[in-house]
């Protein structure tokens, strides 16, 4: 099967799933009493608009039915209103919250890849030494890491302890400094606030928002940073084993060459499964993290629909989260049978 | 009576080579440091959650007048909270709850997992397709996004938290049973009690599910620590435990108020949860080396 069929195929298995994740998102809208309260403003609402809502959405037809009128406004993009954030409908809420949690997932990911990759390949070259001990710790408290506290923990470091000691230390939370942002306003192209500043070539922006996002991304990659690690070692140590090592060795070739040209390569497929695997707990993540930072991304919109019962961010939330996740998923899928040839497309 | 008597002597004879390979199992397991270190921390909490009453100092709401936000001292090990509640109390209470929560949680999706894995397992077909397009639904939310859905649906307090995230766990349970049942359906062995005439039930409770045992014990081990983060994450930005329950991730949501003043109010609560889950992991990481024949000898 050639590659395009293959995608074009994946793409078709994903349509049953997403239209089981709106059917589980419409049940639990439907859960919570009264449908209504996801499309509607105030408490201070006249019984006509009220009518109008219900004509408009199909709440007064038979469930199954509900469901279908959900779908239709789903695909033109009507998915609701947040109360939480004024009243905006969800699809605004998004495209207002999703850059910075964006920005926040990139710079965190290619932490725990820049960072993971080196360590895991170090680990494995120097099995059993001192530092793989360490990096194995390391490893195995990634998986067992609160990283709500681990985020409480920088900001008391970090913050606290390097401010009351005179130190340069890092600010405590959102995206930038207000007086930075007042003084030196930067363009919004992309809303990744990194991006923007260096495109409109503000440096000052540029190095504020740097500033902010290391704590929350360090944070963020935590988890993945110790899976990619660990990962990287583990296929590092199989593929040391092969044939075709002994052999890249054995006609003399330097170390180096053999560990970062022929043997990570291969070393690699496994790794960068788990990493895209790993962006479902980078999302998951992301809540908890912005949660502690103040970030203003959609974890913490989620968090604070949460607190006020607001459905409609949620409910918006929640499928949003399901399709990046899923397409991520597919993407890993893809990108494992580009690099590698001897997997099958079946 | 003799004729029992044969039958339990038959019967312990049966399970003689079973007890051997527990033996030996326990033999390994103790080989590994960091195994038998796991084993010891967990055992810890688990004795503090039981014996929390005569354990823990101070109960778990108890407020110490005038105590209040004192650093750790030789009187309160881990320091008091705003309101004059012993950290240290608290944090062994607390473990009470987690574990409970966890337990319960793994406990439930496991069974509903099991039931459902083996049925669509052996069954396959038509039952086998749609059991497990239910699954994918389920499995295409990150696990912490889709309990806060549900919880937030249903509303927030401790039981929903639980009953969310037995929603959110199953499904892996039921295709990790489904795999071990798909494959040894195949076997011979199965084939050969067909041709003896054993019913299904029986096929699938004596010969198919024994080979589940050992992958569901290593994964219910490691997911009680991912239980454990993940509902005190929850209970950490607003659901689960209300304002003064001692549960460790209400605590931390509770100490980030008092971060810079009384850091260690966030700090313990917050250790616990990283140890107990770290130990499990540990404990859960060796079973699955030892469990895993290709892995062991």
């Amino acid at each position: 099967m050639k590659m395009r069929d293959y995608i074009i195929r994946r793409l078709f298995l994903l349509l049953p799933v997403l239209l089981g994740v709106s059917m589980l998102t419409f049940t639990l809208s439907h859960l919570v009493g009264d449908p209504v309260a996801a499309y509607v403003t105030s408490e201070k609402i006249s019984e006509e608009r009220i009518q109008l809502i219900i004509k408009a959405h199909g709440l007064d037809k038979p469930i199954y039915i509900q469901y279908f009128y959900y779908l239709r406004d789903l695909i033109r993009g009507d998915w609701g209103i947040s109360r939480s954030d004024s009243n905006r409908p969800v699809v605004e809420s998004i495209r207002n919250y999703f850059p910075a949690t964006l920005e926040l997932t990139i710079v965190a990911m290619s932490l725990s890849l820049l960072m993971g990759i080196p360590i895991g390949i170090i680990s494995a070259t120097k099995k059993d030494k001192p530092v793989d001990h360490a990096v194995r710790v390391f490893a195995l408290t990634g998986v067992s890491m609160p990283i709500f506290w681990l985020g409480l923990l920088l900001q008391y470091v970090f913050y606290y302890q390097f401010k009351l000691h005179g130190l340069p230390y890092l600010p405590l939370s959102q995206r930038i400094d207000p007086f930075v942002a007042i003084q030196h306003p930067i363009k919004q192209l992309t809303g990744l606030l990194l991006l923007d500043s260096l495109i409109s070539l503000n440096p000052y922006a540029f190095k504020s928002a740097l500033e902010h996002i290391i704590m929350p991304a360090f944070c963020l990659s935590y988890i993945t940073l110790a899976l990619i690690a660990r990962m990287m070692r583990a296929s590092m140590l199989e593929v040391l084993r092969q044939d075709y090592i002994t052999s890249a060795r054995s006609k003399g070739l330097p170390e180096k060459i053999v560990i970062y040209k022929h043997a990570l390569r291969n070393a690699m497929i496994p790794t960068v499964t788990v990493a895209g695997l790993a962006f479902g707990g980078l999302l998951s993540g992301a809540v908890l993290t912005e949660t502690v930072f103040a970030w203003p991304g959609v974890g913490r919109w989620s968090t604070q629909a949460i607190l006020t019962a607001d459905m409609g961010g949620i409910m918006g939330f929640t499928l949003l989260i399901a399709i990046i996740y899923v397409s991520a998923n597919l993407i890993v899928d893809v990108l494992y049978a580009i690099l590698d040839p001897r997997i099958r497309l079946g | 009576m003799n004729t029992r008597k044969n039958f339990l002597n038959s019967w312990i004879k049966d399970l003689e080579p079973q007890w051997r390979e527990f033996k030996f199992t326990i033999y390994l397991l103790r080989q590994s440091p960091l195994v038998v270190a796991g084993f010891i921390i967990i055992s810890i909490f688990i004795i503090a959650a039981i014996f929390a009453p005569w354990i823990a100092p101070y109960g778990p709401e108890e407020r110490i007048w005038n105590e209040q936000m004192q650093s750790p001292s030789l009187k309160h090990l881990f320091g008091t909270d705003e309101n004059g509640g012993d950290i240290f109390s608290r944090v062994i209470w607390g473990a009470r709850i987690d574990l409970l929560i966890a337990l319960a949680v793994v406990g439930s999706a496991a069974l509903i997992g099991s039931v459902i894995g083996s049925i669509s397992g052996y069954m396959g077909g038509k039952i086998d397709e749609a059991l497990m397009r239910v699954t994918d639904v389920f499995l295409a939310f990150p696990g912490l996004i889709l309990a806060m859905a549900i919880a937030a649906a249903l509303g927030r307090n401790l039981i929903n938290l639980t009953i969310a995230l037995i929603v959110v766990w199953w499904p892996s349970y039921a295709r990790l049973i489904r795999g071990v049942a798909l494959s040894e359906r195949e076997k011979l062995y199965v084939e050969a009690a067909k041709a003896i005439g054993a019913k299904n039930a029986r096929i699938v409770f004596r010969h198919i599910l024994p080979n589940v045992i050992y992958p569901l014990l290593v994964n219910a081990t490691l997911d009680l620590g991912s239980v454990i983060l993940t509902a005190a994450g929850l209970s950490f930005i607003g659901f689960g435990a209300g304002a003064g329950i001692a549960e460790w991730g209400r605590m931390i949501s509770d100490g980030r108020n008092y971060l810079f003043q009384a850091p260690w109010m966030a700090t313990f609560p917050g250790l616990a949860i990283l140890l107990s889950s770290l130990a499990l992991n540990l404990v859960g990481d060796g079973l699955r080396d030892v469990l895993d024949p290709r892995l062991r000898r």
